[in-house]
């Protein structure tokens, strides 16, 4: 991105390296920028870097603090110095007024920018010009001048005698790192980042993204405890992460900044509240499902990356090769996890409440197996190349087969009674069934029942649903319908779920739509050429995802009762194709002209 | 360029597409579970200009009724299909189109394509000719003209064995659709529905982004 005036960033650092901005644009920045202080010293000379260092030398660049800005146990803003001791009004709303007057708020108010004033602390600071681009901003005029000149948010000031290493949990004999101060803050290039007002994520590069979030501290991460789930979950497909980790050569003293500080996240932790990352990074190896080959070279590249000389010092990466070992030989903490039966053991009739209990157990197994990669990959696979015709093996596919099936088998068993009275029989069976499941708290065995029913082969079947005269098979069928149709509206369906006692099924299609909405509404990346990945997106997905994998976990204590499974099993297999069964619904009754479901079965 | 293929189960949906993407008839699929996904590069000759398509085959079955709805909003062009040796499918078409109508983009463009005539196609002339199919014609091709007319749809009968009508059927949606974007009736630039190969302006898409999602969820 040579060109800085397009770039729709929110400038984490207005900086002035070569790598940015022509000579030109620099000198034009040194004039307009008007920026007294720095937060940092140059990244590439730690020694540079100490508290109340004037660094008015290095012109032009204001960091707002991002992953590096330390937050102590109070959670302020260490390794600053305050800035005006008179100035101590903290919730001063910060805003921005723009050269044309226009008042914008500051999006610093929340990301808490510090600085430092040049020599004297107790100086009076100089109102800040801050020259900055956001994609807000941009709305109203390309370049705007924001001239800051409200009181700062006062910033505690930490003694170098509390220094922030001697609480955190890893040793000062690193051969990384010998404290913190020692470390250089990792730089992020202007377009590495973008940032919301509210301190947020909006998308970045992919090593900026891996590294900020294998900093837990980072601004808006306020679930403390939260990293490794978050790590994990913001960042749904950890494939492209890992990779980047396992491309660092610990033995090199890295230049890149974002890399020591990603091998120090890593690798040694940031020693507040987390314990070493590494730990965390093997509960997310151990989550995740290696089926490619590419895949399992990844696995590959780890392990040498781990073995490394330089991390022989830390146990942690020993205890992550161990896990490692056990994926390989194909140990995962999935086939660990076992389901203890207390149940008794029920007798075997086709009863429909057990027939909805083998359904839902059968249906469970297979939902626990799905993994989030295929949740993503649903309805991206392409007719064209080698995919098409293979079978699709994902648990994702054959749990929507499984649920294709159900319906069809449903329609099926209805459609092979000869008479309109014994339809109307089976009918009101998959009825109980059906409530049975809802009451099990299984919404896609309910819907997938509930749509047989509902299918047009079966749903015209005038004279068969007529023979249905049980009122409360009938009200059965309106709630069953009622609230299916709550599962229409996400919000509603969610505000349902929540109020569900585990274990349920949730209804996997709402997630899929869910998906697809986020798919449809939200690009991949930010950019034209592809780099800035659109983090808000990821997150967005990430949410969704996190909301199954809490309801897939959660098994259903129900005994396996294997005569009824195997029979349900190769019943719903054997389920006739839909257009068969069209077919089949016109010759038990050919009368076209009927509607088709009685007016009692409609919803008002 | 969106459209989705939408009709009862087992009229040829997927198939059609397959004829259009792959050029060859898919025998005996399995059904579609929820979506698939098949692209294509489409030329219109008269008009210079090069398109490409995105198809998204849905599930006809009721099961998956609440993911494929989700797929309709993004959707330029909507190809209804029913068949012609199936007389449900064709009543039931009108239930998709209400469907599409409450879900799609209102300027959506639907082709009502009567599919498989290759089952009855020399059965007027000949109907000792169709040895094995025991299936007979029961949409009359003008009846189902009629109806497209009445509702304002593009009407063609096509058969994704033979690959008769099949590239006509997307080109001419694609012909309508980007008529209406010549009128204006689709904002090239800020519709999700037609997306330029032109890379819109990054900044845009930032701001437009957070509108958006308030306005979805």
């Amino acid at each position: 991105m040579s060109s800085c005036d397009e770039s729709p960033v929110l400038t984490a650092h207005v900086t002035t390296t070569t790598t940015q901005y022509d000579d030109s644009q620099c000198n034009m920045y040194n004039s307009e920028t008007v920026l007294k202080d720095v937060f940092h010293s140059d990244p590439h000379s730690s020694s540079t870097h100490t508290k109340g260092n004037t660094l008015a030398d290095v012109p032009g660049r204001l960091s707002l603090p991002g992953p590096e800005a330390r937050v102590g146990r109070a959670g302020t803003l260490c390794n600053c110095k305050r800035l005006d001791p008179a100035c101590t009004n903290r919730s001063s709303a910060v805003s921005l007024t723009t050269a044309d007057g226009t008042i914008v708020p500051c999006p610093f108010s929340s990301l808490p920018i510090s600085a430092h004033s040049p020599d004297d602390p107790s100086r009076p600071f100089d109102p800040l010009r801050i020259r900055f681009r956001s994609p807000y901003l941009m709305a109203q005029s390309n370049d705007i001048d924001v001239v800051y000149e409200g009181t700062f948010p006062p910033l505690i000031d930490i003694d170098d005698n509390e220094s922030v290493a001697s609480e955190s949990s890893f040793g000062t004999d690193s051969t990384i790192s010998s404290s913190w101060d020692a470390l250089p803050f990792p730089e992020l290039n202007v377009n590495d980042l973008m940032l919301d007002f509210d301190g947020s994520v909006l998308g970045g590069t992919l090593s900026a993204l891996v590294e900020r979030l294998t900093h837990a501290e980072y601004p808006g991460n306020t679930c403390r405890h939260g990293f490794p789930r978050r790590f994990h979950d913001d960042f749904y497909d950890i494939y492209d992460p890992l990779r980047t980790i396992s491309r660092i050569d610990p033995s090199v003293q890295p230049r890149h900044p974002s890399e020591i500080s990603l091998l120090h996240n890593l690798i040694i932790g940031n020693g507040l509240f987390e314990g070493p990352v590494i730990n965390t990074l093997k509960s997310i190896i151990q989550d995740y499902k290696f089926t490619t080959r590419e895949e399992f070279d990844l696995l590959t590249d780890i392990e040498n990356f781990l073995r490394h000389d330089a991390l022989d010092a830390y146990p942690s990466a020993k205890r992550l090769l161990d896990s490692i070992l056990l994926i390989r030989n194909g140990e995962s903490s999935v086939s660990t996890r076992r389901i203890a039966y207390d149940a008794i053991q029920p007798p075997p009739h086709l009863e429909p409440l057990e027939v909805a209990r083998q359904l839902i157990l059968m249906e469970s197994r297979v939902l626990r197996e799905v993994h989030p990669k295929d949740l993503l990959a649903h309805g991206l696979r392409d007719y064209r190349g080698s995919s098409w015709r293979s079978p699709d093996t994902s648990a994702l596919s054959i749990l929507l087969r499984r649920l294709d099936e159900a319906s069809r088998w449903v329609c099926s068993t209805i459609l092979a009674r000869d008479s309109p009275q014994d339809r109307a029989l089976v009918i009101n069976h998959f009825i109980t069934i059906a409530e049975a499941c809802r009451s099990l708290n299984s919404l896609t065995m309910t819907a997938a029942i509930f749509s047989g029913l509902t299918s047009l082969p079966v749903a015209r079947l005038y004279q068969s649903w007529a023979e249905l005269r049980c009122p409360t098979s009938i009200a059965m069928f309106l709630t069953i319908q009622k609230f299916l149709a709550v599962a229409e509206n996400p919000s509603e369906y969610r505000t349902m779920v929540k109020c569900l006692v585990p274990p349920c099924l949730p209804d996997i299609r709402v997630y899929l739509a869910a998906i697809r909405q986020i798919h449809q509404t939200m690009r991949d990346n930010l950019d034209a050429d592809g780099n800035v990945i659109n983090f808000r997106k990821r997150h967005e997905l990430a949410s969704v995802i996190a909301e199954i994998q809490n309801l897939q976990w959660k098994p259903y204590n129900l005994v396996p009762v294997e005569p009824i499974r195997a029979f349900l099993q190769r019943e719903v297999h054997s389920a006739y194709p839909m257009g068969r069964l069209f077919d089949w619904s016109l010759q038990r009754e050919p009368d076209l002209s009927l509607p088709t479901l009685p007016t009692s079965l409609v919803p008002l | 360029m969106e459209y989705i293929l939408v009709g009862d189960a087992s009229v040829g949906k997927s198939s059609l597409l397959v004829r259009l993407t792959d050029r060859r008839f898919l025998a005996n699929p399995d059904p579609t579970l929820g979506v698939e996904f098949g692209s294509k590069l489409i030329r219109i000759e008269d008009e210079n200009k090069t398109i490409k398509l995105q198809c998204w085959d849905t599930a006809g079955t009721e099961t998956f009724r609440s993911i494929t709805r989700s797929y309709y909003r993004g959707a330029a062009g909507a190809l209804l299909v029913f068949d012609v040796t199936s007389r449900p499918s064709f009543t039931n078409a009108r239930v998709w189109l209400d469907d599409i109508r409450a879900h799609a983009d209102p300027h959506l463009t639907c082709v009502l394509i009567a599919n498989k005539v290759d089952l009855c196609g020399n059965e007027d002339a000949n109907p000792g000719n169709v040895i094995g199919s025991s299936r007979r014609r029961q949409v009359s091709t003008e009846e189902a003209e009629l109806w497209a007319k009445e509702e304002g749809l593009l009407f063609l009968e096509a058969s994704a064995k033979t690959g008769y009508n099949v590239d006509e059927a997307f080109d001419q949606a694609a012909r309508d659709i980007l008529k209406k974007i010549q009128k204006g009736v689709f904002d090239d630039r800020g519709s999700r529905v037609v997306k330029s190969s032109r890379p819109t302006d990054p900044n845009q898409m930032t701001l437009d982004e957070p509108a958006r999602k308030g306005a979805c969820c």
